[in-house]
């Protein structure tokens, strides 16, 4: 039976040891947080004026990297967005930035203005580009959700795992445990029997058993991993997990609807259909 | 030019921390001190930060004639 428990977790970081799944689909969980949680961000920008020494395309860059926050249950859904089954003007929501320098001056990403309550910059104090006296800048963005297979602005988060290490240590050799304290230096206590396997990462500690001439052995337990995942503050780890999850069933369910199909037309025996 | 917004590599949002990242390394702290500070954890993030230049700064003095 599957478990996890969680050993640290805050408003953006989640970290637990997650076990009894087979790596494929641990793996798959990591792959729909870093490429498919949908989040708002800047896609299209119309310049009114722009009269700073920054280009046009330079600064419509910057400002699509802007986190904007991103409150899922207000939208659609990401498919629905996606197939046209919403107008996709329900999608995307209007900023507006207006600045004009009396003074030499730095535009902020708080100065973009949101026509939606609950979408604005995530950190109000990211510079966006810096003004001269009588420089001045106008225009209108357009943010929309989408997802970070198209572009690594619309990334929510990143998320990795390991192999539980299983450490089992053949003789005590001081000389061992200095160099694995110098990889690994919060996992390890007073001897080497002393370890906590959520501090160190598998590859880590196999770097310290390969120079540790025999003294210690590091294998791995079967379906157990440590699982961590960071959230770039679009929304909470908590968000983003489920949404992540949510998506990852629409796919499971998906496909299990296209292998029924493909079963259903092709009868059994059906071995020369299948060649042909 | 300007403070990259995200890390380059992770696409972690980092221009947030650049003012104070640079106004603290300015007062002496050592760089190392204040990304721990900050919670710059990897080192893809920590390169993007201490590596910058802000060479805006040499362009505006154009626009300053």
């Amino acid at each position: 039976m599957p478990s996890a428990k969680v050993i640290q977790r805050d408003r953006l970081y989640l970290k637990a040891v997650v076990e009894g799944v087979p790596p494929s689909i641990v793996n798959s969980i990591r792959r729909v947080v870093i490429s498919e949680v949908p989040v708002f961000a800047i896609d299209n920008v119309v310049i009114i004026q722009n009269t700073s020494v920054m280009y046009d395309e330079m600064l419509a860059h910057r400002l699509g990297l802007v986190p904007l926050t991103t409150p899922l249950g207000q939208f659609p859904k990401i498919e629905e967005c996606e197939s046209g089954l919403v107008d996709p003007s329900e999608c995307s929501v209007r900023l507006t930035l207006q600045v004009a320098a009396d003074d030499d001056m730095v535009v902020y990403a708080r100065d973009l203005v949101s026509d939606h309550p609950d979408v604005k910059p995530v950190y109000p104090d990211m510079p966006l580009v810096k003004l001269a006296k009588g420089e001045s800048i106008a225009l209108e963005a357009y943010a929309r959700l989408g997802r970070a297979k198209e572009h690594a602005k619309w990334q929510a988060g990143l998320s990795a795992y390991y192999y539980y290490p299983k450490l089992i240590v053949k003789r005590d050799d001081s000389e061992c445990l200095k160099i694995c304290k110098s990889v690994c230096g919060e996992a390890f206590g007073e001897s080497l029997k002393e370890f906590d396997p959520e501090k160190c990462t598998f590859n880590k500690l196999k770097t310290c058993e390969a120079s540790c001439n025999g003294s210690i052995e590091v294998d791995w337990e079967r379906h157990k991993y440590v699982v961590w995942f960071e959230s770039f503050g679009n929304m909470s780890v908590d968000e983003m997990v489920a949404e992540a999850f949510r998506i990852l069933k629409l796919k499971f369910s998906a496909f299990l609807e296209a292998l029924e199909r493909a079963t259903a037309a092709q009868p059994a025996g059906g071995q020369e259909a299948a060649s042909g | 030019m300007m403070a990259p917004l995200r890390c380059f590599t992770c696409g972690r949002p980092l221009g947030h921390l650049w003012e104070p990242f640079k106004s603290r390394v300015l007062a002496g702290e050592s760089p190392e001190k204040v990304l721990d500070d900050l919670g710059v954890t990897r080192y893809c993030c920590r390169r993007t930060l201490l590596a910058h230049v802000d060479w805006i700064d040499d362009v505006l003095k154009f626009e300053r004639r």
